[in-house]
């Protein structure tokens, strides 16, 4: 760990960013679908990048390498989600970093079930914040 | 008074099946069935004038391919893009229109929406599981339905309870 690279421990008043490459995610009115907010299979974590110590530039800026790696992909926006937020649902957040992105994080903790993953994304988006590109 | 009868019935309830064994029920029953698949499609009456099966195609087809969503999403399949097909026939005549999304694990979803703490969410699966997951306000509702070609009762009652005012 260098002295840039964020603390390992991730507190609740930190906010995570989930890049939205996908139209379907958002709603013409601003909010946030629960679809975006679903773990995937098999191993149930949610990829999001922390905001700590990265400037909004820096941020998008990890959101559009993200586009990039897809082809013909778009960046639509980001959810903006507390972690407080987030633990409210019993969920964790884990420091996952990534060597192209040291703020990476994952969402885990979720139930196995499809349905119980549901509501709790339904509530994931219902508290997070879209940010359109 | 039979044509009376069977309007009614898919207004309530979405699609009927029989439980007659004849080949004359069975017969009643397929075309009672294809006439309530036109009128789903109708402009008028049905999801089909609400650009509902027109979303459903382009969703379906924008995650055709794995990783559509930059984060290695499964595809939707071709299986799932169907089963969302009757579904959306199965239900009742006039009933609002929900939108379209997916989900990572490639499942289409249904969404009746009146605000983001008061909506419905339905995910088909490949195996013609109906998840779904609620809120509305304080209260939660959540499951899993079979789907056999009619719409569940559960997942019609809460559509009506996201839509009632």
């Amino acid at each position: 760990m260098t002295a840039t690279d964020p603390p390992l421990a991730v507190t609740d008043a930190e906010l995570l960013a989930r890049f939205i490459l996908f139209n379907g995610w958002f709603r013409k009115d601003g909010t946030l679908r629960q679809d975006g907010f679903m773990p995937p299979p098999p191993d149930f974590k949610l990829s999001v990048t922390r905001h700590i110590d990265l400037s909004d530039l820096a941020l998008w800026q990890i959101g559009q390498a993200v586009a990039d790696a897809r082809p013909a992909a778009t960046l639509h926006g980001r959810a903006d989600l507390k972690v407080v937020d987030v633990k409210r649902q019993t969920l964790q957040v884990d420091a996952a970093p990534l060597p192209e992105n040291l703020n990476h994080a994952n969402i885990a903790g979720w139930p196995p079930d499809k349905p119980a993953q549901k509501i709790i994304a339904i509530e994931l988006a219902a508290s997070a914040r879209f940010v359109a590109r | 008074m039979i044509i009376e009868m069977a309007a009614s019935t898919f207004l309530t309830f979405g699609s009927v099946t029989t439980q007659g064994a004849s080949e004359a029920a069975q017969f009643v029953a397929a075309e009672a069935e294809r006439g309530r698949w036109h009128l789903q499609d109708s402009y008028a009456l049905g999801l089909g004038g609400k650009g509902v099966f027109s979303e459903l195609y382009s969703v379906a087809n924008s995650c055709l391919v794995g990783n559509w969503d930059g984060y290695g999403a499964a595809p939707v399949s071709a299986d799932v893009y169907a089963l969302a097909c009757q579904f959306l026939r199965a239900l009742p005549l006039g009933i609002a229109a929900p939108s379209v999304g997916a989900e990572p694990d490639g499942q289409l979803t249904l969404e009746w929406y009146r605000s983001p703490r008061r909506l419905l969410s339905v995910s088909i699966s490949p195996e013609g599981d109906l998840h779904y997951a609620a809120l509305l306000g304080p209260n939660r509702a959540y499951g899993t339905e079979a789907f056999f070609g009619d719409a569940p009762r559960t997942i019609l009652d809460l559509i009506h309870r996201v839509q009632a005012t």
